[in-house]
């Protein structure tokens, strides 16, 4: 062990400069690329307040995401809303549809959380694949956007592959991450903590559980949300693709992978496996097959992410697997 | 609407909820007695159908013959993710069985459409014409899946209720480590509730394989119903599923008279909610 450990600002800092520069390294399929892994580092993110910080299982997360993207794509095409109140519709959208699943999930007891998660997830899919006037649904919504005015005089690009969404998705992602970093040090924060460390107690000292818990699905969803359009933007379309179970599983894998709790963790997990995924669906049709294998294999090799594999196989005790 | 119709639709109702119980008692055994969240549960379903219409297309003569050879062959695979990779899985936190089994379910259903293709299959009927029940003429294989799964459903309740395995399989659920202390196999326990689980899961689909089709998607499309009945009949009640299922079978086919499949899912969805608003735990009591 050497005696110098950078602290976390310079990694941080260091980490963004690398994300800076890499799109100058690739041509335009690179970046198009990168900026999706980048959204979907975002939603990674968020799902981390659900899971890591609240220890709350929720197998719902990609449809808020792709309902955030189809919010917006609706209210862009089929509304022909200017650009910010699609955004707004988008948000809304997820952060509703948030509070509705957290709302009847966080009635049932124990793992019916769990079920009632999935269940809203597979019922928000079927609905998109069989509503094709509205969702597109394999084909998706085409964003005929090239150029978006986020602010008065700064137009951005939106055109596949431009730089220019590849830097708003980062200031996206950096400042995302600084909202959950403050988040979790809130007293907010705290309280979440508190729900996964020892839930009876937290009851017991009187806060209110689910009322807490709802109010996180809602600002990871409506994060998700965001994380969602900008993967839609990014890419041009959104399709049903966005808010299918399979998505939500990912985020889950990634989530453990990464480091539940450790923010930065799950977001890292996400941009390299989700570019993983990419190039196995580039070289192969039967990517699932790999996408399964891993999801068990997680279970079976590293329960308690990257992070306790390594303390394993250094030999250092690692926590039991849980939540 | 003629009353015909609706007592029609009643009696297919049956026939689905049937199927349903089928399912979804295997999902609420295993959660019920291990803590177990099984997502390949659909896909041991759909194993049963494809089971039925390989063993038809490979020569065995008749589909009464089929069926146990799918049932067993579903078994069979249950069984061997059981000692292999679920092994380490059993006791573990509800998060982990979840992915793992979704892990497996992904891997069956494109191990399924790798092997038999993307389009979909279909098999005869194996007993063709209809029966009169009163004012009713009813298709009479819809009638032997009522009496067959429905005879399957009871035998399963039976062996819980009434035999040496079926008092350790309700003692491990009340307290698993008490049970172990008292000398009771609690590992062969699990062996036989999924080993069960898996096996009513596969004659469901064998059943359904000539009413609803076959494809490697079926699994993934009756698990959203699969988990609503378990929802409503309360997470680990197995009476509770079989009643739930049978409740939103009728759901499901009076919906049929007018609305399309996907809005009558939504319909049951909306009880599950409403039902949650009024009683939370469950149609009947939670098994805990």
């Amino acid at each position: 062990m050497s005696a110098w450990r950078p602290g976390r600002r310079t990694v941080l800092l260091g980490g963004l400069a690398l994300l800076a520069v890499l799109p100058w390294l690739g041509g335009p399929y690179t970046t198009l690329i990168l900026t999706a892994a980048l959204a979907l580092g975002l939603f990674a993110l968020s799902y981390d307040l659900v899971l890591g910080v609240t220890g709350l299982v929720s197998v719902s997360h990609a449809t808020l995401f792709g309902v955030g993207a189809y919010g917006m794509a609706i209210g862009m095409t089929r509304l022909e809303a200017p650009f910010w109140p699609s955004v707004l519709l988008g948000i809304g959208a997820a952060a509703a549809l948030a509070w509705v699943i957290g709302f009847f999930s966080v009635r049932t007891a124990g793992p019916g959380f769990i079920i009632m998660t999935v269940i809203f997830a597979h019922a928000v899919e079927s609905i998109a694949n069989v509503w094709t006037g509205l969702t597109g649904g394999e084909n998706g919504i085409i964003l005929a956007v090239s150029r978006v005015a986020l602010l008065p005089g700064l137009d951005v690009r939106f055109t596949a592959g431009s730089r220019s969404a590849y830097y708003v998705v980062l200031a996206c992602l950096a400042l995302a991450y600084a909202l959950c970093h403050w988040l979790v040090g809130s007293r907010l924060g705290l309280i979440l903590k508190a729900i996964k460390g020892n839930e009876p107690r937290a009851l017991a000292l009187g806060h209110r559980v689910g009322v807490y818990k709802v109010v996180v699905n809602v600002i990871a969803g409506a994060l998700a949300g965001v994380g969602g359009m900008l993967y839609g933007l990014s890419q041009g379309f959104v399709s049903v693709d966005l808010l299918r179970v399979l998505l939500s599983i990912e985020v889950v894998v990634w989530t453990i992978l990464g480091g539940p709790g450790t923010l930065i963790g799950p977001v890292l997990a996400a941009i390299l496996m989700s570019l993983g995924v990419d190039y196995l669906r580039s070289v192969t049709h039967q990517y699932l097959f790999a996408v399964g294998a891993v999801t068990l294999l997680v279970v079976l090799v590293a329960p308690d992410g990257v992070g306790g594999l390594i303390d394993r196989l250094l030999g250092r005790p690692a926590p039991a697997a849980r939540s | 609407m003629t009353a015909e119709l609706l007592l029609l639709q009643l009696a297919n109702g049956l026939s689905f909820g049937v199927i349903f119980a089928l399912i979804a008692s295997g999902i609420t055994l295993m959660w019920g007695i291990m803590d177990f969240i099984n997502m390949a549960h659909g896909d041991l379903y759909m194993l049963g159908a494809y089971g039925v219409w390989l063993s038809l297309v490979v020569g065995v003569a008749s589909f009464w013959l089929a069926l146990p050879l799918a049932v067993a062959g579903v078994l069979a695979i249950g069984l061997l993710l059981r000692f292999t990779v679920l092994r380490p899985v059993f006791g573990r936190a509800p998060l982990q069985t979840l992915l793992a089994t979704y892990g497996i379910g992904l891997i069956l259903q494109q191990g399924v459409l790798a092997t038999f293709g993307p389009f979909s299959k279909e098999i005869p009927f194996p007993v063709t014409g209809q029966v009169t029940l009163g004012p009713l003429r009813y298709p009479t294989y819809r009638l032997v899946v009522i009496v067959v799964g429905l005879a399957l459903i009871v035998a399963a309740w039976v062996l819980i209720q009434r035999t040496t395995y079926g008092i350790w399989i309700r003692a491990v659920a009340q307290d698993r480590t008490m049970t172990a202390a008292l000398g009771v196999p609690v590992p062969r326990v699990y062996t036989v509730v999924f080993g069960l689980g898996s096996a009513l899961a596969g004659i469901g689909g064998a059943l359904a394989a000539p009413l609803f089709g076959i494809g490697p998607t079926i699994g993934a499309d009756v698990i959203l119903l699969a988990f609503i009945v378990v929802m409503i009949g309360g997470l680990g009640n197995y009476v509770g599923s079989v009643v739930g299922g049978v409740l939103i079978g009728e759901v499901i086919a009076l919906g049929a008279i007018w609305l399309q499949p996907t809005e009558a899912y939504l319909v049951a969805l909306g009880l599950l909610l409403v039902l949650l608003l009024v009683r939370p735990q469950g149609l009947l009591r939670a098994a805990r």
